[in-house]
This record gives structure tokens, sequence and C-alpha cells, in this order.
């Protein structure tokens, strides 16, 4: 704004003595959004006025209106003619949308608040409760390593101990066993997964992992406020990720693998980042005295990747979350084939299933803040709280798509009006008498939703009242189809006619025995057509279709 | 194929590379990926030159006989190499959006298998759309593999204008149906301004054909995204299939590309070169 108003200033003062259409000139540099209406009006009064203190205070009277509605920033309001005093503000408005889940953490899972499944211990690292567990209740987890989410997994076994005694669940390993020890007995208790149950929890935190992951992952695909600095050379990269690989892996052939197999990003950049500035080098660990030496000796020895023996770097990629216990090395060598001699040949129907969405969107009620996932709920509620029956209405209306779109829109801004304490307010009940009138809520402005995230206006009835057309209610126009080739005829022609007649002659008239003027023609252009036609041009004969019949072709006439 | 053709040729422009081949099967999940060279934007050294069309359109498109995607789509010619694609909407035009990657599973002999399904839309925002699905044991390689069925599967899409006739087509030309499933997705023409109304999902897809404005109604099981998007796509894919009134007049005939260039193909690209040589290698 303040760079403007130093133009504008700086036109004013240059301007007193100089042409009105100047100012009017330099104004519009200076904010390029003059209305056509604004600009006449200033050209005529100038014109008019001779004395130029008049030109100057109707310059000034132009400034003063135009800070005052950018230093308010409310467009100029519409006259929109309805019998409301106030006029609505058409912002649009969103219902909360739900953020997601938050980030999940790189490496280390949260261990904070670990419960101990048989007492009231509670601990917040994990050595500390495994070690309570051994110690006090000689209490055994086995692939405690593998288990995706400690804390949740102790929970859930916390709620289960204290249905069922511990025996239901654990094998019992009884120590010292043998005649010969002289130890006395211990008995240890050992949670495996060799019990389904245990196996199912297992598994679903694990995948519970996994889509956290893989979320995580479309998080920083979609990143567009990457910024990073290279690791070796001095650029810097802005935008995706995804160009900041696109270097490493071109112009300094470092090889990380491919973007889309990692996932946090930020944090393993950090990282070698962190092993570069401590002079390590990343595929070997050999620790150098400086910089240079360690990049002669990533250059010589073409050790431009990162260990893949470091367990370090596993946390980074997703192939290592698929099953727990599992890392990369493991999966490769795996026996993949199907336990079954014939594979089910994938279908395309089981390709596209299978992908459902826990959370359902849910319509929200025209008059409160009720929710629900479906709509014949919502309109049961509707009818039932607020005594406004929707359906009853549009039957009895008989009212087309359009209407009831714009019919929704109109109570929801009425409502949104209403509780934002302006003076129309909406409710139930002088809703249905206010809606036998057509004219108030049937104008072209509900046709664009008041809520963004409006779910109910996705789920309207539509019967087959007609798709195109007159049936539609509404005119709407086809885009014209591109003509892709000229009809054999025209290419046949134009050889035809390049064969005969070459280049700067005029061909006779018989030629236009071929030609029909197209649908618009005036009638000086037809005969000029029909007396001497094209000339020929220096290039060549230009045949251009006229896309509007494809019948008719016709010739350029205007070439020179 | 022409992938593995690829690789190699690949390999000696990278200089840093021929260590890095040897474990290659160690190179912990990326070295497989890695090695073909292409992907997004990756390995981007290989270009158009690479591509050895196997398909008679593809040598055509090659050529230059085809000067446009619509030529293909008039005679219905189905596309089997997604540079064909890429030939006509170049590099920059058409968008790829990895819509959902998914963990599925599958029983093994060595128990469960897990895999990355990966479903992509690609579109150019400016009435070309294409959906694809691929599963993978990495989700790069799925992601690849559906970027590619997703241009294989690309298609025209017909925009109209709401009341009159100015400016750049922005809804769909009249009410369409499309049905995957259980899902039924119709799609109602709007005025200038409203914005796609609908659900994320086909709101995506919409914007990616360059549908600026367009109401929809949907129903059945939408909560099964799968479905919600191919029944989005079958609907699109119907607003050049309605014959609306504009298309009541006579339809002038042309010769298909198979038929028009059948001496070209000939001369060029016959068979019998191709055939000598497989015998030479056998």
């Amino acid at each position: 704004m303040f760079p403007w108003i130093k133009k504008a200033v700086a036109a004013l003062v240059g301007s007193l003595w100089s042409q009105p259409y100047a100012v009017c000139s330099s104004l519009l540099v200076a904010r390029r959004s003059v209305t056509s209406q604004e600009w006449w009006v200033t050209l005529e009064l100038a014109k008019r006025t001779s004395l130029g203190v008049l030109r100057l205070c109707l310059v000034v009277v132009i400034l003063v209106v135009r800070i005052w509605t950018a230093l308010l920033r409310r467009p100029l309001r519409v006259d929109s003619g309805t019998d409301v005093g106030e006029k609505p503000v058409l912002e649009t408005l969103t219902f909360g949308s739900k953020d997601g889940s938050g980030e999940a953490s790189p490496g280390a899972e949260t261990v904070a608040n670990l419960p101990c499944p048989q007492c009231s211990y509670v601990s917040d690292s994990k050595e500390d409760i495994l070690a309570h567990l051994i110690l006090t209740h000689k209490f055994l987890i086995a692939d405690v390593n593998f288990v995706a989410n400690l804390s949740e997994y102790l929970s859930y076994w916390k709620k289960r101990l204290e249905e069922k005694p511990l025996s239901e669940f654990c094998s019992k390993i009884v120590t010292n066993s043998g005649t010969k020890d002289e130890a006395p007995k211990e008995e240890f208790y050992l949670l495996c997964d060799a019990l389904p149950e245990d196996k199912k929890i297992r598994e679903s935190l694990q995948r519970k992992k996994l889509e956290a992951v893989l979320a995580q992952q479309q998080k920083e695909r979609e990143e567009t406020k990457f910024c990073r600095q290279c690791l070796f050379c001095k650029q810097t990269f802005c935008g995706n990720r995804a160009v900041l690989f696109d270097h490493l892996l071109r112009d300094h052939s470092f090889h990380m693998g491919q973007a889309d197999n990692l996932v946090f990003t930020n944090e393993l950049f950090d990282l070698i980042q962190f092993k570069l500035d401590s002079q390590l080098c990343l595929f070997c660990e050999k620790s150098f005295k400086d910089k240079a030496s360690l990049r002669e000796h990533m250059r010589k020895k073409q050790h431009r990747k990162i260990n893949p023996k470091n367990k370090e770097y596993d946390q980074f990629y997703i192939i290592n979350y698929m099953e727990m216990g599992k890392n990369w090395e493991s999966l490769q060598s795996e026996d993949n084939r199907p336990v079954s001699n014939h594979e089910k040949p994938a279908n395309e129907e089981e390709e596209w299933s299978g992908w459902t969405e826990d959370s359902e969107p849910r319509v929200v009620c025209l008059f409160c803040d009720f929710s629900c996932p479906n709509q014949s709920d919502l309109l049961a509620h509707m009818k039932e709280k607020h005594g406004f029956d929707l359906q009853d209405v549009n039957q009895k209306l008989q009212l087309n798509f359009y209407q009831k779109v714009k019919l929704i829109n109109y109570i929801r801004r009425q409502v949104s009006a209403a509780l934002s304490g302006a003076r129309h307010a909406m409710c139930a009940n002088t809703a249905v008498p206010m809606i036998r009138g057509t004219s108030v809520w049937d104008q072209p402005q509900y046709f664009f939703p008041t809520y963004e995230d409006d779910t109910l206006l996705c789920q309207l009835d539509d019967d087959d009242e007609g798709a195109a057309g007159d049936a539609l209610g509404v005119t709407v126009i086809a885009e014209e189809i591109p003509l892709v080739r000229d009809s054999i005829l025209t290419e046949k022609l134009c050889r035809e006619l390049q064969k005969a007649y070459p280049i700067g002659c005029i061909f006779p008239s018989q030629a236009a025995g071929y030609l029909k003027p197209p649908v618009g023609t005036s009638a000086a252009t037809k005969a000029f057509l029909n007396d001497t036609v094209a000339v020929t041009t220096l290039s060549s004969i230009s045949c251009q279709m006229f896309s509007v019949d494809q019948n008719i072709l016709s010739m350029d006439v205007s070439s020179t | 194929m022409a992938d593995a053709a690829a690789a190699p040729a690949g390999d000696s422009q990278r200089g840093g590379f021929r260590g890095g081949f040897g474990d290659r099967g160690r190179g912990r999940g990326r070295g497989r990926g890695r090695g073909r060279g292409r992907g997004r934007g990756r390995g981007a050294k290989e270009g158009d030159k690479d591509w050895v069309p196997v398909t008679k359109l593809g040598r055509l498109v090659q050529d230059g006989k085809i000067k446009s995607l619509e030529e293909i789509y008039l005679f219905s010619l189905p596309i089997k190499e997604c540079d064909i694609i890429d030939t006509f909407l170049g590099t920059g035009v058409l968008k790829d959006e990895v819509l959902k990657i998914m963990p599925v599973q599958k029983q093994t002999r060595a128990g469960q298998r897990t895999r990355f399904k990966a479903f992509v839309a690609v579109g150019d925002y400016n009435g070309h759309v294409g959906l694809g699905v691929k599963c993978s044991k990495e989700v790069a390689t799925a992601i690849r593999g559906a970027i590619i069925l997703a241009k294989l599967s690309v298609i025209p899409v017909r925009r109209g204008y709401w009341g009159n006739k100015i400016g750049k087509p922005h809804t769909v030309p009249c009410k369409v149906t499309g049905k995957c499933g259980s899902v039924l997705v119709r799609l109602i023409p709007a005025p200038r301004g409203t914005g796609i109304v609908s659900a994320p999902v086909p709101k995506k897809l919409l914007h990616m054909a360059g549908i600026e404005d367009c109401y929809t109604s949907a129903t059945g099981a939408t909560s099964t995204l799968g479905n919600f998007a191919k029944a989005t796509y079958a609907a699109i894919a119907k607003t050049y299939a309605y014959l609306t009134p504009d298309l009541w007049k006579e339809t002038v005939f042309t010769k298909p590309p198979y038929q028009e260039f059948t001496d070209y193909l000939m001369k060029n690209h016959s068979r019998s070169n191709v055939q000598r040589q497989e015998q030479k290698v056998y």
C-alpha cells in the first residue's frame, strides 16, 4: 500500500501543471484496478475544469476515496436489491475441518507413559519398565523390540489382565528345573505371539504405525515449503523435497534412493549433514582431518552412498516399516511365492477396492450444530427438532435441482447471519412461510455455496429431470469439438490445385464451384468469391477450415 | 524392454555408479528402483530419443505423422505406450498427484507379504485426465507404475459454458453419471464462480480435468474412495459420449491413421526386417 501512496503523491505533485490525462494515467499506474466508470468520470470532469485548483480538488477526492477503501479493505458494496436492510457479506465460510493427527515422530517411539500391566507402576523409559516386569513380576515379553508401540501394547494387556488371570495368556517357563541344579526353581511368565490374540494386537499396532508413517510421507510429498541448502555445494533449493533429491542425484551422483521410498527426510538430511560436519565418510565411516580430505576420499573411492549396514538409517526407509522385525535385507531374501498353486488373476474390481476411509464426511444440520454421517438421519433430526421437513418442501414446491441448492444456501446464509448477530434472524418457524415466497431465495447469488465444505449439497437427490438442453432448465452450451483433421476432400483439392495452378496464378472461378462460403459471410464477400476468388500466395495455398460446419470448406481469402 | 535397455546406458553416463552396482542387491531397497533410471524427474538424462516404439501407433507418433492426441481419440485407437501421451502432453503439462498409498497383504509361503498400492491421478488441468493403480513392494516403484497406467488411461474432457459463451469453458456440458461398484456419481453444470461442490477426492479429479465449476451428487458407499474416484472418472469420460444438438449434423468421415499411413509404415517399419534380426539372434 505504501509504495502506491508514494507514487500517487508524486504523480499529484508533478501533475499540478500537467494535463488531466497524465494525472489519471499515473493513478492508473499507481493502482491498477481503476474501474472504467471512475476513469470516465475523472476524465470528463478533468476535461471540463479549466482551473488547476479544481483539478487538484478532484484528484484529491479520488485519492481519499481510494485510501479509505484500501485501508478498510472492504469491497465496494454492490446493491443487491434485496429487501434485507443489511447487505450480506459474500465471503465463504467453512465448517471446522478436522485436523489430522499429530506428526509421527521419527526414530524412537513415544516412550512416555508405560504402564505396568500388573500393578500401577508407570515408567517413562523402556528399560526401566522391562526391568520392573522381570524383577517384580517375573514377566517376560518376547521380541519386545519388535513391538511397534510399546505403551499401547502394555495398556492393552493391562486391560486384558484385569479381566482374566495371567496363566490364560502367558506360558510358564521354569528355570533350574534339572535334577542337578541347586538354585531354587523360578517361574517366569512369557508373553509371546504364539498366542493368537497377542499376534493380532502386534499386527494391528504395526499396521497403525505403517499408516502413520505413510501419512507422514504423503504430507512430505505434498509439501511446498521445503527449503534447504545442498549437502555438497552452496546452492539452496526450495519447493518440494524432490528438487533437492534430483539435484543430488544428477549433479553430485549421490544415491540415497528414490524420494518416494523415504520418510522423515528433514531428519535424514540433518543426520547426514551432522556426519559430514564431523568429517565422517558416509559409506565407510572413517573419520578425516578436514573437509577437503573427506571430499577427496569420497570422490576417489566413489563412496557417494550411505552405509547400508548402518542401522541408524533404517528408520528413514519405508520398506523397514512393512513388517515387524524384518528389515530390507530379510525382505529381499524372502520366498514370495504364493501359498496356493495358482494365483488369482488380479481383476480390476479387486484393484480399485480396498481404499476405504474410516472417517465419513458428516452432514451438518441447517439450523444447529448437529452433525451425522448420513443424510436420512439428518432429515429426521430436522423434522423432529426444528419442525422443518426439507423433503416435504422440495416436493410441495416442485423444486428442481438448482432450486434445491439455492434454498439450502439461502437458509445457511440466513442462519449464519443470525448467529453473527445481524438483524435478520432465521429459525425454522420463520423459515417455512418465508420459503413460500420463492423470489426471496431464488436469486442467482445463492448458486454459490455458503459453506465451502457443505456435504449436504453433495448428497441432494437429483431425479432424472433432464440432462441437457431445455430440460435442464438453464442454458448450458457445450464447447466445440476441436477439428482434428481436414476432410480428405480438402487435401485432395489442395493437392490438385497445387498441381494445376502453380504459385502466382489466379485460378478461375470454376474452382469457386467447389467452394461454398460459410454461413454468415456478407454478400459482398460472396460476390468477390464468385468472381475472382483467391490469388495463390507466395508461400502456398492455405487451406483453412472454418469449424462452424464441417461440410462446408472455404479457402483463406485474406492472405497477402 | 525399453527400461532394461535404458538402464545400462544410464550406467555409463553416471561415473560414480559403477562401484555401487556391484552390491546392487544390498542397495537397501533403493538400488532396485534406482537402476531403472526413469522416474519422476530422476535420471532425466535419458529423454525422448531413447523411446523405441513397439506399436504401430507409437511409430507414427514418433515420426510426427499424427499431429494431436485428438486424432487418436477420434478413432478410439487403444494407446499402449505411455510415451505417446508424453509426446503430446509434454513433460511440464501433465501433472500427477498421488491420491493414496496403502499397504495390502497377501498370504505366501513365508508368511504375510505386504505390498504398497499406489493410487495416482494425472491431468493437465485443461481437458485431459487419467487414473492409475499399481501394487509393488516399494513405494517408489508403485508410484511410478501407477503414473504409467494413469497416462495410458488419459481421456479427453468436454466442457461447456453456463448461460453465454464468453471466456473459456468452465463446467460440464450436461448432467453426466458414472458408476463403479456401488457408487454413483452425477456431475451437474454450475454457473461460473461456483467452484467444485463435492467431496475431496472427486474434487481433485475434476480440478485436474480442467472443470472449474460443477455440482456433484453421489450415492452409494462413498467411503470406498477407490470406487468413488473411478466413478467420477467414468462420469467425466461420458462428457464426450453425450450427443448434444450441435453434433447432429452429418459426420464427414476421414481416413484412420493406419489406413492413411499404411504405405509409410510398410516402407519404413516393415516386419520382415525385424523378423530377420530375430532369426539372427536365434
